[in-house]
């Protein structure tokens, strides 16, 4: 096997640059990440500059940075005055742009990459949501199947998909698997559910839900596997065409 | 099974209770100090408000900063349109890393569409509708530090009245450092399941953590059984056949 500079590629994975080197970046991703998948929405108030800066953990001045990149980016708002603060905006509009450009500029090869985590995580997610879900599960799970299929905009079915992967890997009983969920359907979903008929099928991906809810609330743990690992075939082929499509244009 | 469980798994069952209870009696003083506070202000014949509440900040602290790794956050949830000022209200703090504390912020507004509606959450709902402490969990908590955690709550009642819960999270990693020695000590392998039959903590890896064990909830289940005899939680130790025995 080839060595880089006399070090394994296993060694560089391990030394690969820490990603505290761009901490206000950090933060600006974190913020885009709590809109994406809904755990933030529009009109919402951000926690002031300090109470920010304490809950992540970083300086003053890395929020005040990472606020300003995301003013720009026109996902956040700040008002002056008594009732002022940091607000989110709505960000469709621009964010669209942003995604369809990362879409077409995206290769295949980091596409396929790119579904082969979600593949790993999701699959496994379900294998062990199967074993360890709790009975009123599926409750939850239906209705956002049904909000997935009743979604009126990309936004919607984007936020009813994610929530949907994301209460399954709660499931799981593991931190880790639902961080990872997470980061996932945050960085996949709107390059997933892009406006204008670049999206996919969703009443297709509800049928997919359904199955996939049905073999977890059966506890059968490698059928869940199965669907879900399908499922991201589905996602991960969909993204390809629309690619190339967005490249031939 | 029919015997009388033996001594051994009976004094294991007890350890674990003196663990929740340890919880639940360290809640006590917030509890204590929370319906001061609130019922003072009614003396004065004034309706309560958040800054009445936040008087029990101190208390909090103190709290936490006793019970170390032990507890994740702890604090008060109140029940709608107690306060004057609030139709929604927490008065909850998280450890940081650096032995502070900070206050959790959750989307306490109905109209949005991320409002956290903690009314129907079970450690809200079995403290007011049964009127007694309960234990949820283990869970992974996505709307807090993104940990496992087990939420331990209990009434708050003023003249009687519910108004709200006192709670702690406590992380399952160092609720089951409490839990393990005794479950060692009891020999052979033994699971503790919670009342949904999930596994809290076992003395072998044959039970992953988390995982449901619904075939342990049946009275007949496994060679021998204790319930752990807390109001707050239906919680047995079971004893199970050793596969390397079977």
């Amino acid at each position: 096997m080839a060595a880089v500079d006399g070090r394994s590629p296993v060694m560089s994975a391990a030394f690969a640059p820490l990603s505290d080197s761009g901490r206000a970046d950090m933060v600006v991703r974190r913020v885009a990440e709590a809109v994406t998948i809904g755990l933030m929405a529009e009109g919402e108030q951000l926690p002031s500059e300090s109470d920010l800066a304490c809950q992540l953990g970083v300086a003053n001045g890395t929020v005040r940075e990472a606020l300003a990149i995301l003013r720009e980016q026109g996902l956040v708002e700040t008002r002056r005055g008594r009732n002022g603060g940091s607000f989110i905006r709505n960000p469709e509009e621009g964010l669209t742009r942003i995604h369809q450009a990362r879409l077409r500029e995206l290769g295949i090869s980091e596409l396929r990459d790119l579904g082969d985590e979600q593949f790993a995580v999701s699959g496994t997610a379900a294998r062990f949501a199967a074993e360890r879900a709790p009975s009123d599960l599926a409750k939850s799970l239906d209705r956002l199947i049904t909000v997935l299929r009743k979604a009126e905009s990309p936004a919607e079915r984007r936020k009813a998909d994610a929530r949907f992967h994301i209460e399954v890997a709660v499931a799981t009983q593991s931190v880790r698997l639902t961080r990872l969920e997470v980061r996932l359907q945050a960085e996949l979903g709107p390059l997933l559910w892009l406006p204008g008929g670049d999206g996919p099928d969703a009443s297709a991906f509800a049928d997919q839900h359904h199955e996939i809810l049905v073999a977890i609330m059966a506890g059968d743990a490698a059928e869940a596997r199965r669907l879900a690992e399908e499922h991201t075939i589905a996602g991960a082929r969909h993204l390809v065409r629309t690619h190339l499509r967005l490249t031939d244009a | 099974m029919t015997s009388t469980p033996a001594t051994g798994i009976v004094r294991c069952s007890e350890s674990i209770r003196d663990a929740v209870e340890s919880v639940f009696s360290a809640l006590a003083v917030l509890e204590a100090e929370a319906r001061e506070r609130l019922s003072a202000v009614g003396r004065k014949g004034r309706h309560p408000g958040t800054s009445d509440l936040a008087a029990v900040r101190p208390t909090i602290r103190n709290l936490l900063h006793e019970q170390g790794d032990r507890f994740n956050g702890t604090g008060v949830v109140m029940a709608p349109d107690v306060l004057a000022d609030a139709a929604f209200h927490l008065e909850w703090w998280q450890r940081t890393g650096d032995r502070g504390s900070r206050p959790l912020r959750l989307n306490l507004d109905p109209r949005s569409e991320s409002f956290y509606d903690y009314t129907l959450k079970p450690w809200f709902v079995i403290p007011r509708d049964e009127g007694h402490g309960t234990v949820m969990g283990p869970y992974v908590d996505l709307h807090c530090a993104g940990l496992y955690t087990l939420t331990f709550t209990r009434p708050l009642t003023v003249h009687g009245e519910f108004v709200g819960v006192v709670g702690a999270d406590v992380p399952v990693a160092s609720f089951e450092q409490i839990v393990i020695p005794s479950l060692k000590h009891l020999g052979g392998e033994a699971v503790v399941i919670t009342g949904e039959g999930r596994v809290l903590a076992a003395n072998t890896p044959t039970w992953a953590v988390g995982e449901m064990a619904r075939d342990l909830l049946g009275p007949e289940a496994g060679v021998e059984r204790a319930a752990v005899r807390a109001p707050e939680v239906g919680w047995s130790v079971i004893r199970v056949e050793s596969p390397a025995a079977g």
